[in-house]
């Protein structure tokens, strides 16, 4: 609906056109067969006229009575429908001739002259012996004027009649459209727009419409739709209820989840912090008095107790170790381990690890470098972190090395701080190159037992390493010894 | 240099532990037990340094801490957290509870004594 029209006026505007067509052709019709009509009458006329005078006229004619001829002539054209006379006698010498003649109406072309009526009538005269003789001939003329002037008044009736006629039309066709047609799909247009609440089926009137026929077969038909969709709609309604019961119930077994889940980690950051604490403490003891033993505060040893003593302290500080594993992966993995982002003096910390492991590494024999180009600057990065991943790399790398050497190298490798660890120790298989950063790798293979070590040192590296937004690997062929290898990025080195 | 420790402490053990230790090195040792008694001991006896246990009965440590820094008398006393807890956090929460330091338990017997005369050097 691109304006809003009524159907009735839409429907006369489409009407107007073939109507008026219609009428102004039945109305053209009318005329042409009134004026043939009344032409033919004329014509009949100007015959009983002719006929009528044509004894006189001849007589006249006969007498050379020109007086008479001209009186007969006047008397002629008092009829109203004679235009014009001639009388010319049988030399065509014209005796008389009064009003508009023939030639001057042929001259004047109009459309009507075809019409114009002319009754030629020929004068005899008749002999006593009972012959005829041919004495002239008698012309009456009429014109289409007068038959235009015998219709004019009809077709003005005939004209205003069909006016009114189609005025009259016009409107009781417009007022039954309206008020039969339009007035009834305006007011089932709104009833069906009052069908808006779609759960208050109750609530739905119905349309009023009494009769058989297009439009009752519509609001059937609307009717019939209506039911449907409320049925549709409460199909749709249980089957909406049925779903927010089961998405209700899902979201709560998923908040009971997530509940027990959140509660569960909670417990576990807490059995964390307790446990941590509980461990220390009579482990503090444990290695507190050991080392006051082996101080020789409390008085002098033999080598025995010495020896024993010194087990004692080994043994504490493995578990030391084994806690602080522990703690630390348990704590990456449940993401609460938060690293720090301060400058880090790269060879500053190398050289730290170095010189803390280099009496380890003289206990064991081996050689220890620490190569780091002059200028690295500062990384941005954890310190604690950074050195705890390199302390673990040359520890193992120290451990598992019996003769020869371990060396660090530190340098810049493209948008990363490249850093190796490299021994001349056992080496790794390639297989096990795979499972080397996997928790507890090295009690699956049973090293720990030979070579101690919690096993958790190279998983807890790895995710260190990755928190750092670095990587780790490990290079290596059984007896060519190891190559550790750590990045980490130095975008964010310092000036 | 001998000095006056105030050490507070629930634990039997590590209380004789620091207690024998820094009597061996020639200091005085003041025990309290809990949180209270050593923020009593501590406004008595005017210590030059205090170590701290922070999982204590009652008060904890961050509390005990707090209500030392809180006593104008004592302003100037370092008190070093000597804890057992080593989440993360834990340091920075000792040291905004007015720690000057904080070590971790175990306690390393070989540098333990250094520690601690590095904070009574700094002492006033």
């Amino acid at each position: 609906m691109a304006s809003h029209q009524t159907l009735a006026r839409r429907l006369v505007h489409t009407m107007i056109p073939w109507f008026l067509l219609i009428a102004f052709g039945l109305t053209a019709a009318q005329i042409t067969v009134q004026y043939l009509s009344v032409n033919g009458a004329i014509a009949g006329d100007l015959g009983s006229l002719a006929r009528t005078v044509e004894p006189s006229v001849a007589q006249a004619v006969w007498e050379l009575d020109q007086p008479s001829l001209d009186d007969l002539a006047r008397g002629i054209m008092l009829n109203a429908i004679v235009t014009g006379v001639s009388i010319t006698g049988d030399d065509r010498a014209t005796l008389v001739a009064i009003g508009r003649l023939p030639e001057v109406q042929q001259e004047r072309r109009s459309p009507w002259s075809r019409f114009a009526k002319r009754v030629r009538m020929p004068l005899y005269f008749r002999s006593q012996r009972g012959e005829l003789h041919l004495i002239g001939q008698l012309d009456i003329y009429s014109s289409p004027e007068v038959v235009w002037q015998r219709i004019r008044s009809g077709l003005y009736m005939s004209l205003a009649g069909s006016v009114v006629v189609t005025g009259a039309l016009w409107l009781l066709f417009f007022g039954t459209i309206r008020s039969q047609l339009s007035k009834t799909v305006t007011g089932v247009a709104r009833t069906v727009a009052g069908w808006t609440d779609p759960a208050g089926d109750c609530a739905i009137r119905r349309i009023e419409y009494p009769y058989r026929d297009e439009l009752g077969d519509l609001v059937d038909a609307l009717h019939e739709n209506r039911a449907r969709l409320t049925v549709s709609l409460q199909d749709l309604g249980s089957v909406n209820q049925n779903l927010e019961k089961i998405v209700e119930a899902r979201t709560y077994e998923l908040r009971a989840a997530k509940d027990a889940a959140e509660s569960a980690d909670r417990l576990k950051s807490a059995f964390l912090a307790t446990m941590s604490h509980e461990l220390r403490t009579p482990l503090n003891s444990i290695i507190g008095f050991t080392g006051i033993l082996l101080q020789e505060m409390v008085g002098p040893l033999n080598p025995e107790q010495k020896k024993q003593m010194g087990m004692v302290r080994t043994s504490s500080n493995h578990l030391l170790e084994l806690i602080n594993d522990v703690l630390d992966l348990s704590k990456i993995e449940a993401g609460q381990l938060q690293v720090a982002h301060e400058p880090v003096d790269l060879k500053a910390a190398a050289l730290k690890v170095t010189e803390s492991l280099r009496p380890l590494a003289q206990k064991k024999g081996l050689a220890l470098h620490c190569e780091v180009p002059g200028a690295l600057g500062l990384l941005v990065s954890d310190r604690r972190r950074v050195e705890q991943i390199l302390t673990n790399l040359m520890g193992n790398a120290i451990k598992f090395t019996e003769k020869g050497e371990v060396t660090l190298r530190v340098a810049p490798a493209g948008q990363d701080m490249r850093i190796d660890v490299t021994d001349t120790g056992i080496g790794i298989d390639r297989a096990d190159l795979e499972r080397l950063f996997q928790p507890f790798f090295q009690i699956d293979t049973g090293l720990t037992r030979k070579y101690g070590g919690t096993g958790l040192g190279l998983s807890i590296c790895k995710r260190l390493t990755e928190l750092l937004g670095g990587r780790i690997w490990a290079e290596s062929a059984p007896g060519q010894g190891s190559t550790f290898t750590f990045l980490l990025p130095r975008t964010e080195v310092l000036p | 240099m001998n000095a006056k420790i105030l050490y507070i402490e629930d634990n039997e053990e590590n209380m004789y532990l620091v207690t024998f230790m820094l009597k061996a090195h020639g200091h005085e040792v003041l025990q309290a037990w809990d949180g209270p008694e050593g923020v009593r001991v501590a406004l008595d006896d005017r210590p030059d340094l205090i170590l701290l246990d922070i999982q204590l009965p009652g008060m904890d440590g961050y509390e005990t801490a707090r209500r030392l820094r809180a006593e104008p008398g004592l302003a100037g006393i370092p008190i070093v957290a000597l804890t057992s807890y080593a989440m993360a956090g834990d340091r920075e929460k000792a040291m905004g509870a007015g720690c000057e330091g904080y070590i971790e338990k175990p306690i390393n017997p070989d540098t333990f004594m250094i520690e601690i005369e590095a904070f009574l050097g700094s002492a006033p």
